[in-house]
């Protein structure tokens, strides 16, 4: 299930972070429980969970917390028990990261995620220092990843980004995705102190900077309908493209959205940037060697152009099949009926 | 006015019209100043309401390239319980 190398070669790691972080749920006041399983098994799927849920694709990208096993092999850190805590530390990030985000979205004050996002985030410090223990010389990257927090959230509050021009420019898609630096710049940038090569921090960024900005579009094309549902349609840059490309301020509605999976120009130009970005944060990484951080983004660009491909073939289908179902309403002797109609008229 | 070739035309090149015209067919075509039969509003709303659930496929296709897969090829997008890995995204 879980195919290529890039994830099968760490799935020891992972039975070992599970363990970790069942182990921290299981060390909660009971009344949290719930809501910890919530993020740690539905939201994120960390551990493993009771649900059914459909099946991802074994092709689609599962970066955390892989990049912290990818960049320690990138950069030669042999100690197992140290990429571990650094694939560790991402976890716990990811989830603090997530419940700050839920906070910030829903003002009205909830106790129970402000307990659990001090709980995630001191089990995330207290980690990272045992990865790298001098947190005196960390502290840049620490101070780094708060201001892109701070810049993130500020951005979110920001009217005028709702109206961008360009949401799929970097100039766009820097500020939506500040949220990833913040998270995984810390436990990436540790293991690079740890192995005394800190020197490659500023490639680590600029990496994590290109890739996320990709990440974000095809993150937006995964949520395009829970987005129409939230204020600002969640800043999408999906949404936002739609919105300025028919003209008009109005958030767009289901069927514009749907409408706009039909046009080759909105797959190309969605699909292409993403795969543009991935390219950059593929250069970025090139100077470490033939690293699993490459083989990951060569892995994601086939993944992305296939789908581009088959998406606009769909949709080429799709429009036929309309086309040839109007021609039936008003010529309906000459032409062959939707198989869908003929179906519904036996 | 217009006519039942610039609607085909528009409806397959410019999403934006074609987001009105799903929205409702029959009051678009009647402000271009084409008058439908009731048989052909009928079939008309049928279409669109087939055509609305190709749509949603559509739209759900990004989430996964197997589902992806099975749409062009028209198989049912197959739903499973297992364990995929952590998918922290």
């Amino acid at each position: 299930m879980q195919g290529s190398r890039i994830y099968s070669d760490f799935s020891e790691d992972i039975e070992w972070i599970r363990r970790r972080i069942a182990s921290d749920v299981g060390s909660l006041p009971p009344a949290l429980v719930p809501l910890a399983e919530y993020y740690t098994k539905g939201r994120l799927k960390v551990v493993k969970g009771s649900w059914a849920f459909r099946v991802p694709d074994k092709r689609m990208g599962r970066p955390i917390p892989y990049l912290a096993f990818w960049v320690a092999g990138a950069l030669g850190l042999a100690d197992e028990r140290l990429r571990r805590l650094s694939g560790l530390s991402l976890v716990y990030s990811s989830i603090a990261t997530t419940i700050r985000d839920d906070i910030s979205d829903s003002p009205a004050h909830n106790s129970g995620k402000a307990r659990l996002d001090r709980f995630w985030s001191r089990r995330y410090l207290e980690t990272l220092k045992e990865v790298f223990p001098d947190q005196r010389g960390f502290k840049l990257v620490t101070s780094s990843a708060d201001a892109e927090w701070r810049r993130y959230t500020q951005w979110q509050s920001n009217p005028s980004a709702f109206g961008h021009p360009r949401p799929f420019s970097a100039d766009f898609l820097r500020e939506s995705s500040r949220y990833y630096i913040a998270c995984a710049l810390p436990p990436l940038s540790a293991i690079a102190y740890a192995v005394g090569r800190k020197e490659e921090v500023p490639r680590i960024t600029r990496y994590l900077r290109e890739f996320s900005m990709g990440w974000k579009i095809f993150d937006d094309l995964m949520d395009w309908e829970r987005d129409l549902a939230v204020e600002e349609m969640n800043r999408s840059s999906v949404l936002i493209y739609i919105r300025n490309q028919m003209g008009h301020s109005e958030p767009v509605d289901r069927i514009d959205a749907l409408s706009w999976f039909l046009s080759d120009q909105f797959v190309r130009n969605a699909y292409c940037a993403m795969v543009s970005f991935y390219l950059k944060a593929r250069s970025a990484a090139e100077p470490l060697g033939d690293s699993y951080l490459t083989k990951f983004l060569d892995e994601q660009m086939r993944f992305q152009t296939d789908k581009r491909n088959a998406l606009l073939m769909s949709a080429s289908l799709t429009r036929s099949d309309f086309d040839e179902g109007l021609r039936l309403v008003f010529r309906p002797v000459r032409r062959r009926i939707l198989p869908s109609m003929r179906m519904s008229r036996q | 006015m217009g006519s039942i070739r610039s609607t085909f035309v528009r409806v397959n090149s410019d999403p934006t019209y074609r987001a009105r015209f799903l929205k409702d067919p029959i009051s678009t075509l009647e402000k271009e100043g084409i008058k439908l039969t009731t048989k052909e509003g009928e079939d008309l709303t049928k279409l669109v309401r087939t055509l609305e659930k190709h749509l949603t496929k559509l739209g759900e296709l990004p989430r996964g390239y197997d589902a992806l897969i099975d749409e062009v090829e028209g198989k049912r997008s197959v739903r499973e319980s297992g364990d995929p890995g952590p998918l922290i995204i």
